[in-house]
């Protein structure tokens, strides 16, 4: 009897220490910055999106969804991108920044997690909470860098970094005005810029000079809830996504000759920018 | 500071009657390649550590320093294990809540003036909690294993449960635990 309790106590003892051993990750601190996962990889997301212009060459209008502030909701951001899985007529999800709340990397660990559920690409650009702590690094590593654009279906983005609490001489305006140029026998059917933060209150021509580099619709984040304005004399639509808690998205609808913008909580309805 | 004093007058006043001196010395679970405390526990219950540790260069960032303060609860049930003819006493289980405090310039313990007042929480100072399992190996020294949760991942955990139980294992723990290992010798 006494050898049988001894057989099960170490069985018991092993079991444990399996358990122990395979059941989590050895973090030696919370600041740490391998971030195993790479969902959102840029470049990765950008050859996924090469394919699919590539795969419909005569289709020249599309819809984007507009997505942001996924943190703390890990479990909202999945539902949300399982939603937009079921819309057809969107091609890829533009991701607006704030996928962290401190930086940190599990953080950005759960917020890849859920953006796996995606069957679209996601570009994503950083938002202020990103860059906390080593959420730079993190993002540097695992996402891509923070300005960057691509073409689609003639159609170009630029996105771009204008945190200004947490990055020096942001946004980069020679870079958009750059960025926002046509070259020569280019055909370009529209320009989007897409950061976090709309137009700071610091910075109140920062719209005007979008509209004379030649952007046509801002896109951003942020303020966790939708709004959608222009400027009255310089009629360059900005329109801001609310946050993904409750399944929160905006879709934008883009044709070469417009853009038309739903909101989406989670039933979509037409809006137009409201003059300021 | 005001919390560490009270930590350092609740250390220094223990009775030798109802209080044991521990030094414990903890890797990774959070609190950074090797962590040292000095502890002392009242009642074989309630134990309260000042720890320092050192997480070495990396890569991407400069070594780091850290420092805590540890308060811990075990429960007094124990078991006896007797493994290949040497005995050990388990008790199976303690918890623990730390406050740890990052010493670097790419994490800051009060907001740069920059940033207005209260716009984040300082990234130098988190909370872990944890709970480990120890195993009384020697009549003073015991050997746990721990497993640690950052406080935003306990936040998380309660707000997107189902989240967690759908994409991580063992209910979800694995996609915000984070395990460490450590021994304690009383002095």
């Amino acid at each position: 009897m006494k050898l049988f309790m001894q057989s099960v106590n170490r069985v018991i003892f092993v079991a444990i220490i399996t358990m122990l051993v395979a059941s989590c990750k050895f973090d030696i601190s919370p600041w740490e910055t391998d971030v195993g996962c790479a969902t959102l990889n840029l470049e990765k997301n950008l050859a996924w999106l090469s394919e699919i212009e590539q795969a419909s060459p005569d289709q020249d209008s599309f819809s984007v969804a507009v997505i942001g502030d996924p943190q703390q909701y890990p479990g909202d951001l999945e539902l949300t991108v399982k939603k937009i899985n079921n819309i057809d007529k969107i091609d890829f999800i533009v991701l607006l920044g704030d996928l962290a709340e401190t930086g940190v990397e599990k953080e950005y660990e759960w917020t890849c997690k859920a953006a796996s559920h995606s069957t679209k690409p996601i570009l994503a650009v950083i938002g202020n909470h990103d860059g906390l702590a080593y959420g730079p690094v993190i993002w540097l590593e695992t996402i891509g860098p923070y300005d960057y654009s691509f073409t689609y279906k003639n159609t170009k983005f630029v996105a771009y970094n204008d945190n200004k609490y947490e990055f020096e001489d942001v946004p980069d305006k020679e870079w958009l005005e750059d960025e926002a140029s046509i070259a020569i026998g280019e055909v370009r059917n529209h320009t989007i810029g897409m950061s976090h933060i709309e137009p700071w209150d610091s910075e109140p021509t920062l719209t005007d000079d979008l509209k004379s580099f030649g952007f046509d619709h801002m896109f951003h984040a942020h303020n966790h809830k939708f709004d959608y304005w222009q400027k009255t004399e310089v009629q360059l639509p900005h329109f801001i996504t609310a946050n993904t808690l409750d399944v929160k998205y905006g879709i934008a609808n883009i044709t070469p000759d417009a853009i038309s913008i739903e909101q989406c909580e989670p039933e979509c309805t037409t809006v137009l920018p409201t003059n300021r | 500071m005001r919390i560490l004093l009270l930590f350092i007058v609740l250390l220094f006043s223990a009775s030798a009657k109802t209080a044991t001196e521990e030094f414990e010395f903890q890797s990774a679970g959070l609190v950074g390649l090797g962590h040292a405390f000095y502890s002392v526990t009242f009642y074989d219950k309630h134990t309260y550590s000042i720890g320092l540790g050192y997480v070495p260069e990396l890569s991407d960032h400069d070594d780091m320093t850290l420092i805590s303060l540890k308060y811990r609860y075990t429960l007094s049930k124990t078991y006896q294990l007797d493994i290949m003819d040497h005995k050990i006493q388990w008790r199976p289980y303690s918890f623990s809540v730390t406050l740890l405090r990052g010493e670097d310039n790419d994490i800051y313990k009060k907001l740069p003036d920059e940033i207005p007042a209260n716009y984040y929480q300082p990234t130098a100072r988190r909370l872990i909690f944890s709970m480990q399992t120890n195993f009384l190996i020697k009549d003073n020294v015991e050997v746990y294993w721990d497993w640690s949760v950052l406080e935003v991942g306990l936040v998380n955990y309660a707000r997107n449960f189902e989240f967690y139980r759908d994409n991580y294992r063992f209910l979800g723990l694995e996609g915000i635990v984070s395990y460490g290992v450590g021994f304690r010798v009383k002095l």
